[in-house]
């Protein structure tokens, strides 16, 4: 999809952001199809990087806050999880990016930045019901 | 080694809690813990979740999370104290857990009946070993009878001290051994169990008793220092 095009959608993108900005939509919300990926794109700071370990504390503790309290074991499996399915994923659709268990979240266009907002948004209100 | 020097060894291993809120919400967390060897860190949650939680690392590595308001119930008085020996709540279980080998500066009697009843809730539910529970009076000892009569009638091996000895021994039917000790032990409330056999429901409780009538102590489920606090007793 062209600048031009987007622009004709009437979609607030804009037109001077670089094509390579934009995932295609298939793999864009396939990336936001899990409540671990919509939780690590919300607990990643704008401006500064976590660590694995960090990443994998939030994700558990976000759990245990709703689930009970979560021991070593889970721990373990939720960082095998992030290392080998959702920052893989994330990092290919160019979300984050991953360098020595630091990670980031890449500049996002304000149109993907609004959406992933909305699905954090989405997600804690639906949780919290 | 002596209790006092397990309480200074055990003061010495740094654990760490980091909490999670997205406010100023777990601040009163520290004056609530009051211990020696806890530090606590503070990070702002991102706003997707309104719940604040807990970490808890001991020497770098993860021991486990739970909600800032599970954590906090558990250690504003009164400790809930189930009468029976079986009903402690699994979550309650857990925060014992997360919380061993920390030296606690300030804990009352409500806090230490508490940990108490979970140390002799294992030993009742592993129902075999040996155990050693220290009390400071006669009163505190008689107070607590009826669970040490319900707890002979496993075949656990009970040795109970209690300085100055008890009039009428209440327990003077059951197997329970009476001792009735004077020295270093006396200052002492401690409970020590090992299970006998692969040792994963060991466990001790220690705490020296303060001038102001409060407690400092620790509770452990490490093997390695359980042996230890049995020598410190044999």
């Amino acid at each position: 999809m062209t600048a031009q095009e987007n622009q004709a959608t009437g979609l607030e993108f804009s037109p001077s952001e670089s094509e390579l900005d934009y995932p295609p939509p298939d793999e864009l919300f396939k990336a936001l199809a899990s409540s671990k990926r919509r939780r690590l794109l919300a607990a990643l700071p704008a401006q500064s990087t976590m660590t694995l370990d960090e990443l994998t504390d939030v994700l558990v503790g976000w759990q245990s806050a709703g689930d009970g309290p979560v021991g070593p074991d889970e721990w373990a499996k939720v960082k095998i999880e992030l290392v080998h399915a959702h920052l893989p994923l994330l990092s290919d659709v160019g979300l984050v990016t991953c360098e020595d268990e630091e990670i980031a979240r890449t500049p996002y266009p304000e149109s993907i930045e609004e959406l992933v907002e909305f699905a954090g948004e989405y997600e804690s209100t639906v949780a919290g019901r | 080694m002596s209790f006092g020097r397990i309480l200074s060894d055990v003061a010495s291993r740094e654990k760490r809690v980091i909490v999670y809120a997205p406010d100023d919400s777990g601040s009163e967390l520290a004056d609530v813990l009051a211990t020696r060897n806890l530090t606590i860190d503070h990070r702002q949650l991102p706003a997707i979740s309104s719940e604040a939680f807990v970490i808890v690392r001991d020497g770098g590595e993860f021991q486990g999370a739970l909600s800032l308001s599970d954590l906090l119930e558990f250690l504003t008085p009164p400790i809930r104290r189930p009468d029976d020996l079986d009903s402690l709540a699994r979550k309650h279980r857990i925060v014992y857990e997360l919380l061993d080998d920390t030296v606690f500066v300030s804990l009352d009697r409500r806090q230490l009946l508490a940990t108490s009843r979970e140390l002799e809730d294992r030993a009742w539910r592993t129902g075999h070993g040996r155990l050693h529970a220290g009390f400071q009076r006669a009163d505190a000892f008689e107070a607590q009878a009826t669970v040490y009569r319900e707890l002979s009638t496993t075949d656990i091996d009970i040795d109970v001290y209690v300085p100055g000895g008890v009039s009428g021994d209440p327990l003077s039917d059951t197997p329970v051994t009476l001792h009735t000790r004077d020295g270093d032990l006396d200052r002492y409330w401690f409970i020590l169990f090992d299970d006998g056999e692969t040792g994963s429901q060991n466990c001790a409780l220690i705490a020296r008793e303060t001038e102001d009538g409060r407690y400092q102590g620790l509770w452990t489920y490490n093997e390695a220092l359980v042996a230890e606090a049995f020598k410190a007793v044999e």
